[in-house]
């Protein structure tokens, strides 16, 4: 197990050197107040930390409700979708359709609908994450092949079972991928969302903070939200490892 | 010879998927004990016939009785049938995310309702018989092709099945690792399983077969024993198939 662990701690410790040194590079010579080194950077964050904590939470509360939500709708649809070729005919199309228009569009009528606070939010991520695992899901269970849905059944295995012990399993890594890429989405859109309506989170608090021409606090802002992006995929990361320790 | 020596009888059994017949008037007898081997080149129904027997195909017309039961009836119970109707298949299909053992427990807990102790218990005797105590706790991805189609076979022999269908069950492999399948087939043959197997492997037909089926455009062209079809096969498509396959 170490030698491994090691290589990957190594590698992670080498892209965050990489990454910083990068930035430090082009901080330096692009020499704006817009982009501060690491180290101003990380004197700020520590600085606007306190203020920092409620938006980030708001923030992270929002964006894992709406995975939650749009996963917790998108797997089941998914499954019947998968096995139904009735309701795939007739829904295949409909589903088509919809999965390329960018949801975000969608923002100022569920700004009308659903006033300023959370509501307009969770509901525009869920539909994000929703179609984004809806697809990968539907497209696993088609990729089941039909060998193993017939060994089950020659065991004796009911249609439950199938889905409990062939599908779910089977279906399992592209919930995760379909998440952990529906991670950055979720975080985009939810970026614009807070950034165009309301007071609260990490989107507002970046905005507000360019408007007022306070960089420094903009730039806490800016790190803060792509943490929330780094520790929800790591997250996903974990999760999935658990559970999917087979492959 | 008693109605109840016929393990599995086939009679007059049709199958076509849409407009193409896959099987006509099949008609097959299986006595308890006995291992018949189905050759035939590939399209010909040998193994629609094989999935009829535990219904995973539902026959068009005739009908199959297992142990004197009718199973083509409207009132068959399907999965009371298949718990005593064992089937390999050519894709080994073991639960990609539970380890061997635990593949083999499964359908024990959840169809046969035993108890978490007998079925490990009755995995482990399985796995032992397959040859394969050692890798109990292997997951699938850890054994090789030969041993999952191994697993597949302790899977399907711990419920307990009256008869065993083998649907091309070395096919998939390695040719190395045919043999070791092959010996564990061999074994259960010896052991006065039923079995009713779908193969290319002529050398298996030969040594353990009691009877040689050769089917071909989905009807039985030839039948006998493995000296009668192998060595004086009386039809022109027979000694052709046999001809080409050595």
């Amino acid at each position: 197990m170490k030698p491994p662990l090691l290589r990957k701690i190594g590698g992670y410790v080498f892209a965050v050197v990489f990454i910083f040194a990068g930035w430090w590079i082009t901080a330096v010579l692009v020499n704006s107040p817009a982009l501060p080194t690491p180290a101003d950077a990380v004197e700020v964050l520590v600085a606007n930390a306190d203020q920092l904590v409620p938006y980030f939470f708001t923030s992270a509360y929002r964006v894992i409700v709406s995975l939650v939500i749009g996963t917790v709708l998108a797997v089941p649809i998914a499954h019947v979708c998968a096995r139904s070729r009735t309701l795939d005919t007739l829904f295949a199309p409909v589903l088509y359709l919809l999965y390329p228009i960018p949801k975000v569009v969608l923002l100022p009528i569920l700004l009308v609908l659903f006033g300023l606070a959370d509501a307009p939010k969770i509901v525009l991520i869920s539909l994000t994450v929703f179609f984004q695992v809806l697809v990968a899901v539907r497209d696993a269970v088609r990729a089941i092949p039909e060998s193993a849905v017939v060994a089950i059944r020659s065991l004796g295995g009911s249609r439950f079972d199938e889905y409990r012990h062939v599908a779910v399993p089977a279906t399992m890594p592209a919930v995760f991928t379909s998440l952990r890429i529906g991670v950055g989405t979720a975080i985009a859109v939810l970026f614009i969302a807070e950034a165009m309506a309301g007071s609260t989170g990490l989107g507002y608090y970046i905005m507000q903070s360019w408007s007022m021409v306070n960089y420094p606090r903009m730039f806490a802002g800016i790190i803060a939200m792509a943490l929330l992006g780094v520790v929800l995929y790591a997250l996903f990361d974990i999760v999935e490892r658990r559970l999917t320790r087979w492959r | 010879m008693g109605e109840s020596d016929i393990m599995v009888s086939i009679q007059h059994l049709s199958k076509s998927f849409g407009e193409t017949e896959v099987l006509r008037d099949v008609n097959i007898d299986v006595k308890r004990g006995e291992v018949v081997v189905v050759l035939g080149p590939s399209g010909s129904g040998k193994s629609t016939m094989l999935r009829c027997i535990n219904l995973l195909e539902k026959p068009t017309g005739g009908h199959i009785y297992i142990e004197g039961e009718e199973i083509t009836g409207p009132n068959t119970d399907v999965d009371k049938l298949r718990e005593h109707v064992g089937m390999v298949f050519q894709q080994f299909n073991l639960f990609p995310h539970l380890s061997a053992k635990k593949n083999v427990m499964l359908a024990q807990r959840k169809v046969l309702k035993r108890s978490n102790e007998e079925a490990e218990r009755i995995a482990l005797e399985q796995l032992a018989r397959v040859g394969l105590a050692d890798r109990a706790d292997f997951l699938p991805d850890a054994l090789s092709g030969g041993q999952q189609q191994r697993v597949a076979i302790a899977r399907a022999l711990a419920m307990d099945p009256h008869v065993m269908l083998f649907d091309e069950a070395t096919s998939a492999l390695d040719p190395e690792l045919v043999r070791g399948v092959l010996d564990v087939m061999r074994s259960l043959a010896e052991a006065g399983m039923t079995m009713v197997v779908v193969t290319h492997e002529m050398g298996f037909a030969r040594e353990v077969a009691d009877r040689v089926i050769f089917m071909e455009e989905g009807v039985i062209v030839e039948e006998g024993s493995p000296s009668e079809v192998f060595d004086n096969p009386k039809n022109d498509r027979t000694k052709d198939f046999l001809g080409h396959i050595k």
